[in-house]
């Protein structure tokens, strides 16, 4: 339970920096990464996630109100239909699990259109990735030197595991924003 | 530290990761400038280089790791591949259209196992699939409508930017992103909020710069405000004179 109000801690605080200082919103991939990486020390990450979930989901809405752009990619639209869908198996676990990672990752489309506005402020959430990836790093060589978190499956190539969590394939696409710009 | 990752996960071996690595940066290669093309080939070069000189550390694991995923990278395999079994039983069963409310409004969000005929119950793995079992047809038009219209709309903001050199390696990632996203999501693995997000806040975040550049640009174009502007400047021409005096 401790992860879980470690992250819901973390993700909190994010929210006030975010409040206080736009221009910290650059940081917000860390917090998700930290939050990430307390979950994967664990069984079963899916409430942490949620919580990651839900207050992005709140972080969205706030700014997505006081914002002058409502019209943005029916974003809304998907919303209201997944809610729905989401309110008759409300009752299930995983549904909140899964439909949480949907919600909180398409609102951070309006989200980023709305909060960078200079090219200076998209190198400063470029900024976030790279410490995102060191933080990644640094999870991997601890997990695998501590035996934790890390499937032993996965285990048998090279000495700091496997990419399991980087999520193998899911993450390549991120490295060509550290390569080329 | 990229190109690190980078090795790490081309010697993983895993066919989508492959494609999409080479793919993706095929696409990046072929819009970037004649500078950034030279740069890049001498990046390379230090990776190939690195390669060679590392090759006595690696190369007996990634003969063991090439060894384990052979089979993987034969041609006729997809055949007995679970991935592939369960799609054709899955879309099958979305075509035969026996419960329609089914097909088109899905099982719900927690449903998102599928009981196969072959291979038992087991997680859809099909990202598109997967929408598909618990949104529905509505909720996959849905899905990919997220995906296709910032498609659209970052072509159509870019095409309006004046600078088009100084945005272009942006525009380029956020559509390669969007693309391979896309194209990752056939292998699935999707569901992890944080490289979901990644993906739509940048992709998003680029598209807020492009737009606010545009604007901008319309705005210093548009008459009434160049106007303003002027206005703007002899009053404080004025009171600069003013104040001179």
């Amino acid at each position: 339970m401790d992860t879980y109000i470690i992250t819901f801690l973390i993700v909190v605080s994010s929210i006030f920096l975010f409040i206080l200082r736009r221009k910290f919103i650059y940081w917000l991939p860390v917090f998700l990464i930290l939050g990430d990486i307390s979950a994967s020390f664990i069984e079963g990450d899916g409430l942490t996630l949620y919580f990651k979930s839900l207050i992005l989901f709140i972080v969205f809405i706030s700014v997505y109100f006081n914002s002058k752009h409502r019209k943005l990619f029916g974003a809304f639209t998907m919303l209201i239909y997944f809610l729905f869908v989401n309110i008759l198996n409300i009752n299930s676990y995983g549904s909140t699990k899964v439909s949480s990672y949907y919600f909180a990752s398409i609102f951070l489309l309006p989200l980023g259109f709305i909060s960078f506005r200079k090219l200076e402020e998209l190198h400063l959430l470029l900024k976030g990735f790279y410490w995102m990836m060191i933080f990644y790093l640094i999870n991997l060589i601890l997990s695998t030197i501590l035996n934790i978190g890390v499937d032993e499956r996965r285990t048998q190539f090279f000495l700091i595991g496997d990419l399991y969590y980087l999520g193998g394939n899911t993450y390549i696409p991120l490295f060509y924003s550290f390569l080329f710009l | 530290m990229t190109i690190f990752f980078l090795m790490f996960l081309m010697f993983e071996l895993k066919r989508m990761t492959l494609i999409v690595i080479i793919l993706g940066y095929m696409i990046y290669f072929y819009y970037s400038s004649v500078q950034s093309k030279m740069k890049q080939l001498v990046w390379i070069g230090v990776v190939v280089l690195i390669a060679i000189i590392a090759q006595p550390y690696y190369l007996p694991k990634l003969n063991i790791r090439l060894a384990e995923r052979e089979k993987k990278f034969q041609t006729n395999i997809s055949e007995n591949e679970a991935r592939y079994i369960e799609s054709v039983e899955f879309w099958n069963s979305i075509y035969s259209f026996k419960d329609p409310v089914t097909v088109f409004f899905g099982d719900g969000m927690s449903n998102y196992d599928y009981q196969s005929e072959l291979l038992g119950e087991r997680n859809i793995h099909i990202e598109y699939s997967m929408i598909t079992k618990m949104g529905g047809l509505i909720g996959l038009v849905l899905y990919l409508y997220i995906l296709i219209a910032p498609f659209v709309l970052l072509k159509r903001y870019f095409n309006r930017v004046p600078d088009k050199e100084k945005f272009r390696p942006y525009f380029v990632m956020a559509r390669n992103l969007l693309f391979l996203f896309f194209l990752a999501g056939f292998s699935g693995g999707h569901i992890h909020i944080t490289f979901r997000g990644m993906v739509f806040l940048f992709v998003g975040a680029v598209m807020g710069v492009l737009y606010n550049e545009t604007r901008q640009y319309s705005q210093m174009q548009d008459p009434q405000h160049l106007n303003e502007l002027s206005a703007d400047n002899s009053e404080e021409n004025k009171s600069e004179s003013i104040r001179a005096f």
